[in-house]
């Protein structure tokens, strides 16, 4: 076990829009400096929410974030301000998440003179230095975002959320605007920053080969919790939540296996009480309607949110439901 | 020479202030072409004239267009020519003024609301909702009435009225940009709300306000023309053109040429600022595309 | 030699605005065969499909052939086209809003789609998109026929555009990205159900997407599409486990499925503009493997194995020691 204190610690974090079911329900984990944290999930399972809650670009509706042990949750505005520079994000949408009326150069020094993380002198130099940690030439400072292709303005907003010199970065969905040939050049960009930076990663994505390349720890989402936490040593195909599997038999594979959907039922919403997945589930029974099934470990830090599987595995349940990466 | 041009010249016509003019499209390069024509007569003209904008010669009243009078004279004697030229100047400030004063204040407003949102939203929604209910002609005139005739007053009347669609128009842009990833990101970066409103949200919400001050400017120009049809803009012996059309009513079967000049005068001008217009919103489209 | 009872494509070559959007591709779609089109963006894959439709931009260029069955599509009129599309070639498209009218409600749209090409009467067609709707997948088709496109999820939307498509029982049913926009499992069903109703139907299934793993599973040819160009065709289980192109090589090893190390080999570069096409392969910027007789001169198509064809003079290099 580490002795530090872990990087981030999302505590219990929940956050409801206007209706059915909230969006993230009573969510917990942690990242440990350096590691990098992966979350699995489909459109509505909450992923993206969970990293804007996280990142506080959104306010979770309880919960608490801690970011070193200081409380991002509890800061005011102007201290958050200050703070919040420390986790930065990289949207998915490479062409929204630039403006278009700012060169490349100015975009990256305002970083850097906001947080002052450079002498005014050293800000060119230091604009350079990041344009080249994410493989493109200094002159590409002078230009604005519109001459550049969708996979050059992702490294573009890697550089900018590089400037900041943030302790986390959250890539939400960081591949999925790009190219198939494009989007194997930033993965591997983001492993070499993530190993010459030492940087603690959070990567949100619904494609779950991606996610298992890039990170050790994975979170899978169902309905706005977290259904499974699979650690390091559990291989995906020894996943036990009923959801999980359900995504593995409907991932198309170069194998020429002929994805199997199971027993989705298209379009119907998720029911409000007990388990989200309960109506899909092969094996739902009594407890899943009404009982909300928690996240508990069934070996050492292998965890699974569901009635069938614990109760299978065994009765005990006084270990800390949350998903943690180290 | 050519050398030179290719490069020391060219390049630098591809600056971004430069490139309005110089990129392709017809109307915006007719347009501009046509309203600094104008601008440009209305400055030397009335200097260069023979004939001084408000000099009578009343042994010269109501003549027939000739040579020696271009656009005939009125019932003064006052060549109309050049009083068309005076007038211009007249008429494109009241069009200017009228435009960027309320663009100013609407975008302020509207960039505003839209991104806080809340209390501020709610209050300037209704004062928005108020100023639109009232035809906006008559509120203007309404104003003028009350503040008395000139030009100054023209401008308050005016801007008092026109800054709510601009308003409406920055906030409904505001209100979708301000969920864009870019902006998004400058939230995350710790930027303040006024450097976000500026660098980031202004410059990229203002654009159909712009386009929109195009036409707004011809209808201030009408605007302008009216309140000084009915004897309330700029007072006896300026010219203006509305004055001039006023005035030449009670000769319009006689001497038409009084009514026909000024009033084609408008409409040129009116012409070539919404081809300018047309061409901004244009360019603004292409700019925007990355073209 | 497989019947071309299906749809061939031959040397065709689509320009548009002067450049060459799809060049000199030429593959055979047999009866009931699932064939699969895989590419990036700018590979021209869409290109085709919309040739094959005769749904190109005005202004556009096209030489070559494009036989479906026994009728020449290049040749046909506009109207004739028209007709066509709908009955004779169903289509899918990636977005399913794009096809459905929002205004209508989804019986009476497929309705609509039955009775403008076979005379039947309103309560025949009435019952043939109820039936339609059933053999996509849709549970409670009476009632669910009476609802808009709106209220439908983005994957039963998708099977009622299906379902459309199908309605005339078309010879060929050409598919472009159906699934890109929609979750994992819901694309599985789609897929699923796009495989058995081609099995059932005895219909031919052109597949395009840029996800290999998908035509992996789905079809039984695929050709690989590069830069406008044809670069490899064959079978897919030939194709997959001995490319023999170094571009499919390199599309198969940058796919992130479970691989041992932690990098994905990745292609430095990227594609050639439409304009700006290299004299020689047009892979030859990016290819490991060049030489420079490779950039001398266009490279043929090449026979590499049995129903297997690719445009490499190295492709030697690529097969495995061991069967050399």
């Amino acid at each position: 076990m580490i002795d530090r204190p872990p990087l981030l610690v999302a505590e219990r974090l929940s956050k409801e829009y206007r209706t059915g079911r909230p969006a993230l329900s009573e969510v917990s984990l942690t990242v440990a400096r350096g590691a990098v944290l992966g979350i699995v999930g489909e459109s509505g399972s909450g992923k993206s929410t969970l990293a804007r809650c996280v990142s506080l670009l959104e306010r979770p509706d309880s919960g608490r974030v801690l970011l070193d042990g200081l409380e991002l949750t509890a800061l005011g505005p102007r201290q958050l301000r200050r703070e919040r520079r420390r986790i930065q994000v990289v949207f998915q949408d490479p062409y929204a998440s630039l403006n278009p009326r700012l060169t490349v150069g100015s975009a990256l020094a305002e970083v850097l003179r906001v947080h002052r993380l450079a002498p005014p002198a050293g800000i060119t130099a230091r604009v350079a230095e990041l344009l080249a940690l994410v493989g493109l030439p200094s002159s590409a400072a002078s230009r604005r975002p519109v001459e550049f292709s969708g996979g050059q303005r992702q490294r573009i907003c890697i550089a900018r959320a590089l400037a900041a010199k943030p302790d986390l970065l959250i890539a939400d969905e960081p591949l999925s605007s790009l190219d198939v040939s494009i989007q194997a050049q930033i993965l591997n960009l983001l492993l070499d920053l993530r190993d010459e930076l030492s940087l603690a990663m959070v990567f949100v994505s619904h494609d779950l080969h991606v996610v298992r390349r890039v990170a050790p720890t994975i979170a899978v989402m169902f309905g706005g919790r977290i259904v499974e936490a699979l650690p390091p040593e559990v291989a995906l195909e020894d996943a036990r939540h009923p959801y999980t599997r359900a995504l593995l038999d409907a991932l198309p594979s170069l194998r020429a296996k002929l994805p199997d959907p199971g027993q989705a039922d298209l379009g119907a919403a998720l029911p409000l009480e007990g388990c989200p997945f309960r109506d899909r589930c092969p094996h739902a029974h009594a407890p899943c309607a009404t009982i909300d099934p928690p996240l508990l470990p069934v070996q050492g830090q292998h965890a699974v949110a569901c009635h069938y599987v614990n109760d299978a595995a065994h009765g005990s349940n006084t270990a800390q439901p949350v998903a943690q990466a180290e | 020479m050519s050398n030179v041009l290719a490069r020391e010249v060219l390049p630098r016509l591809e600056r971004p202030a430069l490139r309005f003019v110089t990129s392709p499209g017809w109307s915006r390069r007719i347009g501009l072409l046509g309203v600094v024509a104008i601008v440009l007569i209305a400055l030397i003209g009335p200097l260069v004239s023979p004939y001084g904008a408000d000099a009578q010669n009343l042994a010269a009243t109501l003549q027939h267009p000739s040579w020696q009078h271009p656009f005939g004279t009125d019932q003064f004697g006052r060549d109309i020519l050049t009083r068309v030229m005076a007038a211009a100047r007249v008429d494109l400030q009241i069009g200017f003024f009228g435009v960027t004063i309320p663009l100013v204040i609407g975008t302020v407003i509207g960039l505003l609301a839209g991104y806080f949102g809340g209390l501020l939203d709610i209050v300037s929604g209704r004062l928005i909702d108020v100023f639109t209910a009232f035809p906006f002609f008559v509120l203007v005139i309404a104003i003028v009435a009350m503040l008395g005739p000139g030009l100054r007053n023209l401008y308050i009347a005016i801007s008092a009225v026109s800054w709510v669609a601009y308003a409406r128009l920055v906030r409904a842009e505001t209100l979708s940009a301000k969920k864009r990833e870019y902006v998004l990101a400058a939230h995350g970066l710790g930027y303040g709300s006024v450097r976000i409103m500026r660098r980031h949200l202004l410059s990229n919400v203002v654009s159909p306000a712009l386009v929109f001050a195009m036409s707004d400017f011809v209808l201030d120009i009408l605007v302008g023309a009216s309140i000084g049809f009915f004897g309330l803009g700029v007072q006896p012996p300026a010219a203006e053109w509305g004055t001039m059309i006023a005035d030449g009513r009670d000769f319009l079967i006689t001497d038409p040429w009084l009514v026909i000049f000024p009033g084609l005068a408008i409409v040129v001008l009116g012409f070539f600022v919404s081809l300018l217009g047309d061409g901004l919103a244009d360019y603004i489209r292409r700019v925007d595309a990355g073209v | 030699m497989r019947e071309s009872e299906g749809l061939r494509v031959d040397r065709l070559t689509v320009g548009i605005a002067g450049r060459e959007i799809v060049r000199d591709v030429s593959f055979v779609v047999g009866a009931s065969e699932a064939y699969g089109l895989v590419g990036e963006s700018g590979s021209g894959k869409s290109m085709t499909c919309r040739a094959i439709l005769g749904l190109l931009p005005p202004g556009s260029s096209t030489s070559g052939q494009i036989l479906l069955g026994q009728t020449s599509l290049l040749e046909l009129s506009p109207r004739r086209l028209r007709r066509l599309r709908g009955s004779a070639v169903g289509m899918v498209f990636q977005d399913p809003m794009a096809a459905l009218n929002p205004v209508l409600r989804v019986g009476p749209a497929i309705s609509q789609v039955i009775r403008s090409h076979a005379d039947v009467t309103r309560t025949e067609a009435r019952a043939g998109a109820i039936g339609a709707m059933k053999r996509v997948g849709i549970r409670d088709a009476e009632r669910r026929a009476r609802n808009y496109p709106h209220q439908f999820s983005g994957g039963m939307r998708q099977r009622i555009v299906i379902a459309m498509a199908l309605a005339a029982r078309p010879r060929l049913l050409l598919a472009d990205e159906p699934t890109t926009a929609l979750d994992v499992i819901v694309q599985a069903g789609i897929l699923r159900l796009l495989d058995s109703l081609r099995r059932d139907e005895a219909m031919s299934l052109l597949l395009v997407s840029h996800d290999l793993s998908i035509i992996a599973g789905m079809c039984e040819r695929v050709g690989v599409m590069y830069a406008g160009e044809l670069v490899e065709e064959g079978p897919t289980s030939e194709v997959l486990s001995r490319p023999r192109h170094p571009y499919t090589k390199a599309l198969i090893d940058s796919h992130p499925e479970d691989g041992s190390s932690r990098r994905l080999r990745s292609i430095a570069g990227s594609p050639p503009e439409p304009g700006r096409l290299p004299t020689g392969c047009v892979f030859s910027s990016r290819c490991e493997l060049v030489t420079d007789k490779c950039r001398a001169a266009p490279i043929e198509f090449l026979h590499v194995d049995v129903d297997h064809h690719a445009r490499c003079i190295r492709s030697e290099l690529l097969v495995p020691a061991a069967e050399a």
